[in-house]
């Protein structure tokens, strides 16, 4: 063959390389001719849009250049601005506010020395979550530390003694047990009669019992203990904080000569302005120096106030303590007697008036004397009521063992949006799941509840049912019972939450083929065997993405909690500006939240995305 | 009993069970702790600072009561309350005192059963305009467009005004002082209007102050004062007597610096020896010991101080005393006599 | 042997209602019935005692009472002398002003975006990309606040466009003029107008006077009548085109039949526009569109738009790619393929979430507080409440609000998309 090759001249013994295409039709060139220039249509439209982004640019570029990160107040940004690069505030921003307060924007006034606390739990966040998320890659014996962990992260968050989480959690093996017991004897309504009503007595009567009578017993044991600490802290402590401001005076010393050097050069570089000339750059630097040793020794300040903050919290702790320590035994002894005269006044109260809980209530026509009687009555009840309130809280506070605890009060900034999106999501998950099948069921009046629920929390606005919360849940409570607003914001949007959770698990069980439950039927399991080893696990799978999305969605409504005094971020940034030196300071802070929310949810959505897409794969 | 039997119950289920007791000083002797309402921010007033401890001259307040009842100045849980839940707070027993600018009005001290035991700043409701508009008078408003920092009575006052002038205007209101900061300054509104200590404020931190002024013209008054639930007079006794004795302290000259001083032993004025409890027995009146006032002094310092510290010219705020100051000054600040 | 006999008849027996599946479901309703009817009887029980001893009772006498303050946004007539339930209603009107205006923003917008971010134009796509996720991953009140401080800052005063070189004109041949007060454009005025018609329900309803243009009703009137004409003739097209084939040409026809007697009516009634003009501290005449309501729809529609862009996406993606290769094998051009064999389609992928997104507008409207204006929750849940601390009828009014006017959406959707569904026999 190849000699013919070689006699056929008009034959190419070789390929040709194949020519570079034209300049058009390469590279960056061609790239943008199709994605950008293929025809008058998109070229316009291209066009717009670099106007556009160019014209955004042009806006907001020079403000983050510009931003000034170390200042102590809104007026110093001012001056920084001014002096460094002859702007006014518009020109830059102003960080300094979140380099001086991001800790308040992401731990609200939890203690600072206990940030790893949320800290940790967020991390075991995601070790929980990590077997739920990615199912096929780890192991399901993690399942078990996912179910340990709401109790874990509440203990870790809120404190206290470390029983506490345990004695809960034996609540739910009580209620196991007694699920067992009861099917055993009575079937599946005695089962879960048996259930409830064991987990409810252990949580309503056992395990206050338990829990009280071991703080008592560790307080008693370490009183002379806790005694001599007390009496020493007490002491001491007087004399460091002592210590502290004198060194803090000092600092301040420093501090006042730095801004009078500042304010000089400040003087100085104006004046050049003034003249039309920019300020030399050693002036410059030197004023960057100033503001730089401004800041440290500002940051010790402020770190000396703490320490001494949290010695004089010791000091009052410490007072509170020993007075409990104190008045202990007078209370213990006033207890049997206080009870016995509410039970007497009890007894001789006329009939009608025993359930009365307010003089408002009597029926009219009641003589003065009962009434008399009735609020002598209620206010002895009350006594024996906060003498108890009194025993208990003296015990616990001397006899916790574990955590320093927090009270809610203190959780604040996007650790409290965490907090109630994750407690509304993991909380309102059961819930939405019975609705979901209630609203299935061939039931049809439970069916009519289910409904009228859903829609009627589905009907009104997130941030009305905040206002029910914060205003309202009083009212639907037994009288003289209220409890903590953290903990009602909780209950709230765990029922909103659970409403939309029940139509996105509505909406798997809908996708779900009919032949599935007909096969969980014919395998003669019953509604409770084939919901749970056939259709939810299926139905749960598909429905993740709609509950992340659910989740996200419910992430960012917590910003609504702000409108009803809750210091979430937003509502923080407001108490932050009240601090007379970021007074005026707006976007920044704006800048700063809305960049924290979207990368979380920005992420979040993303994992949901990948999980969609995963779940095709799988159904294919 | 039952009741107190499922209330207990219910505390120890995660679930606090507050009463209104009958007697809050043994409720708060208890509890080592005074539960205090405050508002979330409010410049000088209260604000919470980068170690989160509150301050400002409402807080004070509450920090002297803690210091006459408990001995301690920092024993105070500071609770951020609303507009709206305020009063409910308070009535529930959430909270023992109430120290978040409130004005004192009749409706309030009967019909919501609370009790006013003072005032502590007398306010009133004002405008502030850019000095460019030339405008000196609030009759001068005519068609202008107001900025309301809205609040119970602030929307009232403004309605009343304008109609009572017959003059109208354009109301724009707004939930927070940032954003009607905001609003002004941008010009999207000709006045802003809110309580007069709020607006001096607010002028103190624009980058100009000189370039607005705050009219003549107080729409209102507004009494602000400390408020405790009705129905506990030992209770309310001892807050109104210890911001008495904070005012008295001023007048009679006892400063946080020089009150361990003078404490130390009988001086020759005796009405200052009765309030700092080296003669008579006045603290033991309203069930606490003589040395009561002296700590509530000390905890932050005599009215005057505590004005000059949180508001006062040399502050940010620079409020002069104007109503404010003691009534030797002309001022409306007026302690009834310690004896 | 044993032979099958029916197994005995017995009574009912009481384990019947656990074991028995006929009486089981029947049981399960009845424990649940007794359960929800007793935890609703114990929380009406505690409120009721609650509300006693505060010595507070549950009247909705409030609504009757003075309001005080003043609204700036009223539709219909309102000042601090009206009562608190009137106040209400301006709210109300409010509310559904902007959750309408927002709802089919936020189609348009959604709809753009959703198809832009199918573009082959990388640039646009990557916008549209950008605009969604900006959006949908930031909390609404923040963009609320955030939109409204942009609008202020970045258009100027009333006071720019005073003085001799004014700092800022009038749009549009001076007819409009963007402050950051608000738009003001343009009101349709008669000179010769026919007055208002006063309606003045009595009784409980008393509240509820409003006026009616006559001007308005005319119109309407017009051109309702000429729209029937013009469907008479249509028909009447129809009809010959179905006899002869040929179908004459209408089109002059109708569009005289519109728009002759309308033009005539606007004469008639001297019809003319309003200019907004400075005067004092503000533009007074023509319609002013205020600021917080434009931020407030601006924000809603972009939010609400970045979700339905998503919708929108999928439902186009949904479509599978055959029909459009069959589109296309008819011989159909890209647009007509586009709106006749896609969008059709789509759509029913797109209308149920669609409805979910019309009703977390209008109830995202509630966040208008943010910005001052004054829908519902915060006239009748914001300041009258504050006022009268009537706390618990008010916030059930609202909610009780709210969850008429959801359910009266959904139902209206719902009824769509029945109709548009894919009949399936």
């Amino acid at each position: 063959m190849t000699d013919t090759a070689q006699t056929v001249r008009y034959v190419r013994e070789t390929m040709i390389p194949p020519s570079e295409p034209p300049l058009k039709e390469q590279g960056a060139v061609k790239w943008m001719r199709e994605n950008l220039f293929s025809g008058w249509k998109n070229t316009l439209l291209s066009l717009v849009s670099i106007y556009v982004l160019v014209k955004l640019l042009f806006a907001l570029v020079p403000w983050f250049w510009n931003s000034v990160w170390t200042a102590g107040s809104l007026n110093e940004c001012r001056e920084t601005l001014a002096v460094l690069e002859g702007l006014t505030t518009h020109g830059g921003a102003c960080f300094a506010v979140i380099s001086d307060r991001w800790l308040q924007l992401l731990f609200g006034f939890y203690p600072a020395e206990s940030y790893w606390r949320p800290i940790l739990v967020f991390i075991l966040m995601f070790v929980a979550l990590a077997p739920i998320l990615f199912s096929a890659r780890l192991p399901k014996q993690m399942l078990w530390f996912s179910m340990l962990f709401p109790f874990l992260g509440t203990w870790l968050l809120w404190g206290g003694s470390f029983w506490v989480p345990i004695l809960v959690i034996l609540g739910f093996v009580v209620g196991a047990v007694g699920f067992k017991v009861g099917g055993r004897f009575a079937g599946a309504f005695g089962a879960v009669a048996l259930g409830v009503a064991g987990a409810a007595l252990w949580w309503m009567v056992a395990m206050p019992t338990i829990n009280g009578a071991l703080h008592k017993a560790v307080a008693l044991s370490r009183i002379d203990g806790t005694k001599v600490e007390l009496i020493e802290t007490l002491a001491t402590n007087p004399a460091q904080i002592d210590a502290i401001e004198a060194e803090q005076a000092a600092v301040q010393e420093k501090i006042n000569e730095l801004t009078a050097e500042k304010d000089v050069l400040v003087v100085e570089m104006l004046a050049a302005r003034e003249a039309g000339t920019e300020p030399s750059s050693d002036q410059k630097t030197a004023f960057n120096a100033i503001m730089d040793e401004l800041m440290v020794e500002r940051r010790h300040y402020t770190a000396l106030g703490f320490t001494a903050f949290k010695l004089q919290q010791a000091i009052s702790d410490a007072n509170g303590l020993l007075a409990n320590i104190e008045a202990l035994p007078q209370w213990e002894a006033d207890l049997p007697k206080a009870i016995q005269t509410a039970a007497e006044m009890d007894a001789a109260l006329p009939d009608g008036l025993h359930n009365l809980v307010s003089v408002n209530q009597v029926p009219a026509g009641t003589s003065p004397e009962a009434v008399d009687a009735l609020r002598a009555y209620l206010d002895a009840d009350t006594a024996v009521l906060n003498l108890r309130a009194n025993i208990e809280t003296a015990y616990e506070r001397l006899g916790t063992l574990g955590l320093a605890p927090v009270t809610s009060r203190d959780f604040g900034g996007f650790m409290l949006a965490m907090i109630i999106g994750v407690a509304g999501i993991v909380l309102s998950l059961p819930l939405g799941i019975l609705l979901a099948l209630a609203r299935q069921a061939n039931l049809p009046i439970v069916k009519g509840f289910a409904v009228a629920f859903i829609e009627i929390i589905r009907g009104v606005p997130l941030i009305v049912w905040l206002f029910t919360a914060s205003l309202l849940l009083n009212y639907f409570l037994p009288p003289r019972t209220s409890f903590d607003l953290v903990l009602r914001v909780v209950i709230m949007v765990t029922l909103f939450a659970a409403a939309y959770i029940a139509e996105v698990i509505r909406g798997g069980l809908a996708a779900l083929p009919k032949g599935q439950f007909e096969a969980a039927d014919s395998l003669g399991l019953d509604y409770w065997k084939s919901m749970r080893l056939i259709v939810l696990p299926q139905a749960l799978k598909i429905s993740i993405p709609g509950i992340v999305n659910t989740f996200i969605g419910l992430f960012k409504d917590t910003t609504l909690v702000g409108i009803i005094g809750l210091l979430d971020p937003l509502n923080l940034s407001n108490s932050i500006r009240a601090a007379a030196e970021w007074n005026g300071v707006y976007w920044e802070l704006f800048v700063f939240i809305g960049l924290l929310f979207f990368v979380s949810c920005f992420s979040m959505g993303r994992y949901s995305l990948w999980l969609e897409k995963k779940l095709q794969r799988g159904h294919r | 009993m039952k009741k107190s039997i499922m209330l207990g119950a219910l505390a120890v289920a995660g679930l606090t069970a507050a009463s209104a007791s009958a007697s809050t000083l043994d409720d708060v002797k208890a509890r080592g702790k005074l539960n205090c309402g405050v508002l979330s921010g409010l410049t000088g007033f209260s604000q919470p600072d980068a170690n989160g401890v509150w301050e400002g001259f409402d807080v004070a307040v509450c920090r002297a009561v803690a210091a006459a009842v408990l001995g301690d100045s920092t024993a105070v849980e500071f609770v951020p309350l609303t507009t709206q839940v305020r009063f409910t707070a308070l009535a529930s027993g959430e909270i023992d005192i109430l120290a978040r600018n409130t004005t004192w009005t009749f409706s309030r001290d009967t019909d919501l059963k609370l009790d006013f035991i003072g005032v502590n700043y007398y306010d009133g409701q004002g405008f502030m305009v850019p000095k460019s508009l030339g405008v000196t008078s609030a009759k001068d408003l005519d068609g202008a467009t107001v900025c309301i920092q809205t609040g119970t009575t602030t929307e009232l006052n403004l309605a009343d005004f304008f109609r009572a002038n017959n003059i109208s205007y354009e109301p724009i209101p707004i939930e927070t002082n940032a954003e009607a900061q905001q609003q002004y300054l941008a010009g999207a509104c000709d006045v802003y209007t809110t309580d007069a200590s709020g607006l001096a404020a607010t002028r103190a931190t624009f980058e100009a102050p000189g370039d607005h002024v705050i009219l003549p013209e107080i729409i209102s008054k507004e009494p602000l004062g400390p408020v405790v639930r009705h129905g506990d007079n030992e209770w309310g006794d001892i807050a109104m007597w210890t911001l008495n004795a904070l005012i008295a302290a001023e007048e009679l000259g006892v400063t946080s610096a020089n009150v361990e001083e003078l404490s130390a032993a009988a001086t020759t004025n005796p009405e200052i020896n009765r309030l700092l409890g080296t003669e008579g027995d006045l603290g033991a009146m309203i069930g606490l010991d003589a040395q009561w006032a002296v700590r509530a002094i000390a905890a932050g310092g005599n009215y005057g101080e505590l004005f000059e510290k949180n508001i006062g010219v040399n502050t940010p705020i620079g409020l002069a005393r104007g109503l404010n100051a003691q009534w030797t000054e002309g001022g409306l600040i007026y302690a009834p006599p310690f004896r | 042997m044993t032979t099958l006999t029916d197994t005995p008849k017995q009574g009912f027996r009481l384990s019947q209602l656990i074991y028995d599946t006929r009486y089981r479901s029947i049981t399960i309703q009845v424990i649940a019935t007794v359960l929800i009817v007793a935890a609703l009887w114990w929380l009406a029980r505690n409120t009721v005692a609650n509300l006693t001893a505060l010595g507070k009772d549950f009247t909705l006498e409030f609504l009757g009472n003075r309001s005080g303050y003043d609204i700036n946004q009223r539709l219909i007539a309102y000042d601090s002398n009206a009562t608190h339930g009137r106040a209400a209603l301006v709210g109300i009107l409010n509310t559904l002003l902007v959750a309408g205006l927002g709802c089919v923003l936020a189609t348009i917008l959604g709809v753009i975006f959703g198809v832009l971010r199918l573009s082959k134009n990388w640039i646009v796509s990557r916008l549209a990309a950008v605009y969604v996720e900006g959006f949908r991953n930031v909390p609404l009140l923040l963009w609320i606040i955030a939109i409204f401080a942009v609008m202020t800052e970045s258009t100027p005063s009333p006071r720019d466009f005073r003085g001799e070189n004014p700092v800022a004109s009038m749009a549009l041949a001076d007819n409009v003029a963007i402050t950051n007060r608000g738009a003001y454009i343009p009101e349709p005025l008669f000179a010769n107008g026919l007055g208002d018609v006063e309606i003045k329900p009595g009784g409980v309803f008393a509240d509820l006077y409003f006026n009616v243009s006559i001007d308005l009703i005319v119109i309407l009137l017009t051109l309702v009548v000429s729209l029937l004409v013009v469907k008479l003739v249509n028909t009447r097209a129809a009809d010959i085109q179905n006899a002869t084939g040929v179908r004459p040409t209408t089109w002059w026809v109708n569009l005289l039949i519109i728009v002759a007697p309308i033009a005539a009516l606007l004469w008639g009634l001297g019809f003319y526009l309003g200019k907004p003009e400075l005067s004092g501290f503000n533009f007074s005449g023509g319609t002013h569109l205020r600021n917080s309501l434009l931020a407030l729809w601006l924000a809603l529609s972009l939010y609400t738009g970045a979700f339905i862009a998503e919708i929108v996406r999928g439902g186009i993606n949904a479509v599978s790619k055959g029909q459009t290769e069959a589109a296309f094998a008819l011989g159909l051009r890209p647009n007509r393929t586009m709106r006749l064999v896609i969008l059709p389609q789509a759509l029913r992928v797109i209308i149920p979430p669609l409805i979910s997104q019309f009703l977390n507008l209008t109830k995202n409207s509630s966040l208008a507080i943010a910005i001052g204006y004054m829908d519902v929750r915060s006239t009748l849940g914001g300041i009258t409440v504050n006022q009268t601390g009537r706390e618990l009828e008010g916030i059930l009014l609202v909610g009780l609000f709210y969850l008429l006017l959801s359910l009266a959406i959904s139902t209206g959707m719902n009824w769509f998309n029945d109709r548009v569904k894919l009949k399936e026999r």
